[in-house]
């Protein structure tokens, strides 16, 4: 991924679920690299070098928001 | 406590039953106070008010019987009613008889078969909490923990009341882990069987012996690894937890609660030495387990922030709508008693249910995270499981089987249980969350430490 790429987890609308290729093909076009598109849960997946603001007022979409991560520690710790 | 006198009658000598509902409360300590009145309850389907009336008037010769609605209208208090009379509530199907010959005459058909009557009980009178709730149990409890506190900080030893609770905590027997006996798992006759599991995590040491006879079914949902072999080993820590073998064939004790259940491994972590799960790979994998039918979904794992992300709590709303019920660690992020923490995403979702953890004594864990005060409902633990020294499979790499300590080994055993639970009620998402809730064993901690309590496994 470049420098200024992020991973973003778009959340459709319950109303957009039906037609959520439609709302990964419109967030493609604005410059959304898509990854997955998960139609039980409603989220659509990428990456994106532009802003975050770029992907709003898009039909079908509720948020987004930059990927997070979950860490563990290492296998050594007994806090697990 | 005022006694009741059952004045003879005709009715009531005829017919000398063994009553086979108490009239006098087991009370041994004599705390419970009655007005000397007594409630009828009318078993559901029977509580008809022309009925009520009916069996009223012709067994027990009560032939003024007040609704309720019309009684209370009058501004009369109950209190008033008088010996011949009686109080309907016709919406709930019970009523208030004062005469003791009305009562003994009920209490002689209510073990008919085709009786009408449920149940005969004294009407109690209820206090203002100062001091009610709080059973001998508890309070010994809490002395024993203050005991120790004060032995700790004041240099004292522990009193021997504080030693005696010390040695009635539960611990690994050579049969089963402390935690299954904690959650009368090693006692259920359930064992998950029909139900699928679904482990989020760093995978599986596919060659550990303890699962070389239980099929699994496996899938990595992180870029550039194909296998769910676990190099790390907390995945293996907590499938084992959820859904170990009966008789391990290492020869260890038990340590797994849902035995039966079938296994889904998906693995979300990658293999740096600090695993990191990105939050589209963890969805991935819900996604997956929800294709496959799975009603229960285990997810070891946080997100250090003190707030609710879209990014999970959206998904998550829509598994537990769709019947899988997501399970996830509260966190680990506490350093009591200074710091209580705060619970983190995904649990801090509404639909995740946030586990917290508890030792072997049934203490709130010195690492597990309070329910947060600024991320609503969602950031509340809503129950807590075994989470300190919980024995389980670790790869064989590393030593086989080992000790850990997280909300992370807590929550596998709420999914564990879930999964005994789906089975012997058949209950799925929402109905689910309220089977765990309801059943769960009070501790006598704050809620916002231990939410429900201690989850219970099925009998």
């Amino acid at each position: 991924m470049s420098t200024n790429e992020k991973s973003v987890i778009v959340t459709v609308t319950d109303e957009a679920i039906p037609r959520i290729q439609r709302v990964a093909d419109d967030l493609s076009s604005r410059g959304l690299k898509v990854d997955r598109v998960m139609p039980m849960t409603g989220v659509i997946s990428g990456s994106l070098s532009a802003e975050l603001s770029d992907l709003h007022g898009i039909d079908g979409v509720m948020s987004v928001e930059e990927e997070l991560s979950a860490d563990l520690p290492p296998a050594d710790n007994d806090l697990q | 406590m005022p006694k009741r006198s059952i004045s003879s009658s005709p009715l009531a000598e005829a017919v000398i039953p063994e009553v086979p509902f108490s009239i006098e409360p087991a009370d041994p300590a004599g705390q419970l106070e009655t007005t000397g009145r007594t409630i009828i309850i009318f078993k559901e389907g029977a509580a008809d008010a022309a009925d009520v009336q009916n069996t009223l008037s012709e067994v027990a010769g009560l032939r003024h019987v007040a609704a309720a609605r019309d009684y209370l209208q009058e501004g009369a208090a109950t209190g008033d009613v008088a010996d011949d009379q009686a109080v309907h509530f016709t919406d709930l199907g019970i009523v208030l008889v004062s005469g003791d010959e009305a009562v003994s005459a009920l209490a002689s058909v209510a073990s008919d078969s085709d009786s009408p009557i449920q149940a005969i009980e004294p009407e109690y009178v209820a206090h203002l909490s100062a001091g009610a709730g709080l059973s001998a149990e508890f309070l010994r409890g809490y002395r024993a923990a203050v005991n120790n506190l004060y032995a700790e900080h004041a240099g004292g030893e522990p009193t021997e009341d504080a030693e005696a609770e010390i040695a009635a905590a539960l611990q690994d027997s050579a049969q089963f882990t402390w935690g299954l006996q904690a959650t009368r798992a090693h006692t259920s006759q359930f064992t998950g069987q029909g139900v699928r599991v679904a482990v989020l995590d760093t995978g599986l040491d596919l060659q550990h012996p303890d699962f070389s006879n239980r099929a699994v079914t496996t899938r990595s949902f992180v870029s550039g690894i194909t296998t769910v072999q676990d190099i790390h080993g907390h995945g293996t820590h907590c499938i084992g937890t959820a859904c170990g073998p009966q008789r391990p064939a290492s020869g260890v004790r038990r340590y797994g609660v849902a035995h039966g259940a079938q296994i889904f491994v998906g693995k979300v972590f990658n293999n740096n030495p600090r695993p990191g799960a990105a939050t589209g790979d963890v969805i991935a994998g819900i996604e997956w387990a929800m294709a496959n039918g799975c009603r229960v979904v285990s997810l070891s794992l946080g997100v250090a922030i003190n707030q609710q992300i879209l990014q999970y709590a959206v998904p998550l709303r829509r598994a537990l709508n769709a019947g899988t019920l997501v399970v996830a660690a509260a966190g680990n992020n506490a350093e009591r008693p200074g710091n209580v923490g705060f619970v983190e995403p995904p649990a801090n979702a509404d639909a995740a249910m946030a586990v917290a953890a508890v030792d072997s004594q049934l203490r709130i864990a010195a690492f597990s995270a309070r329910s947060s005060r600024v991320t609503g409902a969602g950031g509340r633990v809503n129950i807590a499981g075994p989470g300190v020294a919980v024995f389980s499979s670790v790869p064989v790499a590393r030593g086989t089987h080992a000790l850990f300590n997280g909300t992370s080994m807590a929550t596998p055993h709420v999914a564990g249980i879930a999964a005994l639970w789906a089975q012997a009620r058949g209950e799925a998402g929402t109905a689910l969350w309220s089977r765990l809730i309801q059943t769960a064993q009070p501790l006598g901690l704050l809620s916002a430490d231990a939410g429900a309590g201690l989850v219970q496994a099925p009998q």
